[in-house]
């Protein structure tokens, strides 16, 4: 989501930023009204959040919302304590859709700028037509990234192995049940998304693994199946950095071993031919939702992914969001915050 | 000559690519699976010269042991070997003391010269 | 009209050598190997000319379009590499402009030139022919076995543009960085 702040307290411009998890949002931070006019003419943000001057607000507010590109953004004022008179009517008689006093929390900015969805799903659940769309669910397979994912293992692969790879799109015919996969997986917390990333190898590919990669052509199965497992861990590297390049922070987990029973399904697949056609690996990527939870700290377990930041009481961050825990990191921040203490988390892979 | 390496990872083949990577120019190389096996064998090994640590791992992960070793007090010079490469991390690493990072697939000569560099054989 | 020179703006023509070297490299992630040759004809591919992708990309200062344009034999023949099949050439030719500006866009922030694209429009037909454009521009033609490719890139630059101070960018694969 696009978000688009004016305010021209430059430290608390500054602290509105960090509120706001980038993996989730798209931050773009100005310091006065032609800034932001620019910055809304050049990308449609959804969210507009702007410090309400001491006088002009509502006009402020009307040539935010007067282009053809914020005329649906979701306006959310920023005032004092105590504003006067009728200034809040005023507001939101020009447009503004909720407001905020001085002074706040981050927890309450990144609410606030939550709440458009909240509205969005509440407007669809009472059957009104949806004025404004804030359905903006990151789509996996639109990044660049995820498109060239095949050509981006097959390079990584390569480099590993010493040898290049033949890319093709499409899952391997072939390849059956008796496969060997394993797979790794990858969360985006911030927008309740896992993806699984599997490399699996049919037999001449095992080969391949066992005598290219391993040195051993007697090697035994669990040994193999390491191999296979650092290939995928290779290929969530390549996925994971190329999709910084978009803004995207992936989170990887651990990979394990996995089944081709499921593909291809719908998945998005790929081919890597081994040079001297000494066997194929497949590569398939697959996004599924997955709704965080809201536990206490006390219930914290490996696996899981923090779905935002966590803050000490003065605001220094202890914990970025998009964290994976560890069992050491779980029961360190177990004792730190203690049972009462509540978190999202995208629950473990 | 020779130089005692501790090499950390979840991956059996990695340990091995490393293994053979800074055996050939005369290292000894200790392998750990996660950082709650590196911190048991390091109290037992009193001349490790150098850590060669992944980042992503169950029970401890690398970042979590530089933590570790940094509060032990720890010299020994510790380089991550990961698949990540994001500023934000790699700045972390650095903070906690880390003295290099190298993003896997690697090349073991870079490996090799960083280990040179790190903890010269003889040295 | 002629198009402007890249050699007279530094930065427009590191841009032109950046994407040189990004598209030979990409095609040989195919294992198509092509090569730079002279222009084919006055303006593009001429009439061998069969589909054109272009995109839009801005940065601080600067925007402009890659376009990249395909003979039939390219477009089937970068589909078959793909495993694609004919209904797809037009997709091929867009996706190959996104992978193109893609691995450009890598380039260019490490150069201090960050940009932001925008999605591919694929066009098809005979005698292809596109409007000249208003900043800098420049052609660039390539040979791979049985075809041609050729690319234009476009920058308008605001006065006083510079680039700006080199960004953290991800490590890549094989990185070695001692602190």
């Amino acid at each position: 989501m696009r978000v688009l702040l004016l305010n021209d307290r430059r430290a608390e411009r500054d602290a509105m930023v960090r509120a706001l998890p980038q993996d989730t949002y798209r931050v773009e931070a100005v310091g006065d009204e032609t800034a932001a006019l620019a910055a809304i003419a050049r990308e449609a943000p959804q969210v507009v959040v702007f410090s309400v001057p001491a006088k002009g607000g509502q006009d402020l507010a009307r040539r935010l919302r007067g282009g053809e590109n914020a005329a649906e953004a979701y306006l959310l004022a920023v005032v004092e304590a105590a504003p006067v008179n009728k200034e809040l009517s005023n507001l939101l008689t020009a447009g503004v859709h909720d407001f905020m006093r001085r002074p706040f929390a981050d927890v309450e900015l990144l609410e606030r700028v939550k709440a458009p969805e909240r509205l969005l799903r509440w407007s669809r659940s009472v059957s009104k037509p949806c004025v404004f769309d804030f359905s903006a669910a990151l789509d996996v397979t639109s990044l660049r990234s995820w498109r060239s994912l095949g050509q981006l293992v097959a390079e990584d692969l390569g480099e590993m192995a010493g040898q290049p790879f033949t890319v093709s799109g499409g899952y391997p015919g072939h390849l059956d049940a008796s496969a060997l996969c394993a797979s790794i997986p990858m969360s985006l917390a911030g927008d309740q998304l896992e993806l699984r990333l599997s490399i699996a190898a049919d037999t001449a590919g095992c080969k391949w693994i066992r005598e290219t990669l391993l040195g051993d052509g007697a090697a035994q199965d669990n040994a193999t199946r390491d191999a296979l497992r650092e290939l995928a861990n290779t290929a969530g590297g390549a996925l994971k950095r190329a999709a910084l390049a978009e803004s995207i922070t992936l989170t990887t987990g651990i990979p394990r071993d996995d089944s081709v029973t499921r593909f291809p399904g719908k998945h998005s697949c790929w081919t890597l031919r081994i040079a001297g056609d000494a066997g194929c690996l497949a590569v398939v990527g697959e996004v599924r939702t997955r709704s965080n939870e809201r536990i206490s700290a006390a219930q914290l377990t490996e696996g899981m992914v923090l779905a935002h930041d966590i803050r000490s009481a003065g605001g220094v961050l202890i914990v970025p969001a998009g964290s994976r825990l560890t069992a050491t990191s779980a029961s360190r921040l177990a004792a730190m915050l203690g049972p009462r203490y509540f978190l999202e988390v995208a629950p473990a892979a | 000559m020779t130089a005692r390496v501790m090499v950390i990872d979840d991956s059996m083949l990695v340990r091995r690519q490393v293994s053979a990577a800074l055996k050939t120019p005369g290292y000894l190389v200790t392998e750990a699976v996660d950082g709650v096996d590196a911190l048991e064998k390091l109290a037992g090994l009193a001349d490790m010269k150098l850590i060669v640590c992944d980042v992503n791992m169950p029970r401890m992960n690398g970042i979590e042991l530089l933590e570790r070793l940094s509060a032990q007090g720890s010299s020994v010079p510790v380089v991550m070997l990961t698949t990540e490469g994001q500023p934000e991390l790699i700045q972390r690493a650095r903070s906690l003391g880390a003295k290099g990072w190298i993003v896997k697939p690697f090349k073991p000569e870079f490996l090799v010269a960083t280990a040179a560099k790190l903890a010269p054989l003889g040295a | 009209m002629k198009s402007i020179s890249p050699k007279s703006n530094p930065d427009f023509e590191l841009m032109d050598q950046h994407l040189m070297d990004v598209a030979i490299e990409l095609f040989a992630a195919y294992d198509v190997p092509i090569e730079h040759c002279p222009a084919l004809a006055e303006e593009g591919l001429g009439r061998e000319t069969y589909c054109m992708a272009s995109i839009g990309y801005v940065g601080h200062g600067v925007k402009g379009v890659l376009i990249l344009a395909a003979t039939r034999a390219a477009a089937e023949a970068w589909t078959n590499a793909a495993g694609g099949m004919e209904c797809d050439l037009v997709d091929t030719v867009g996706e190959f402009s996104n992978m193109l500006l893609g691995r450009l866009k890598g380039r260019l922030l490490r150069e201090g030139i960050p940009i932001s694209l925008a999605t591919p429009m694929t066009v098809v037909g005979d005698g292809l022919r596109i409007s000249v454009a208003p900043g800098a521009s420049s052609w660039q033609f390539f040979e791979g076995p049985g075809w041609h490719l050729g690319t234009r890139l476009d920058a308008a630059f605001e006065p006083g543009f510079q680039r700006e101070e080199t960004l953290a960018v991800p490590a890549e694969a094989g990185d070695a960085i001692l602190f």
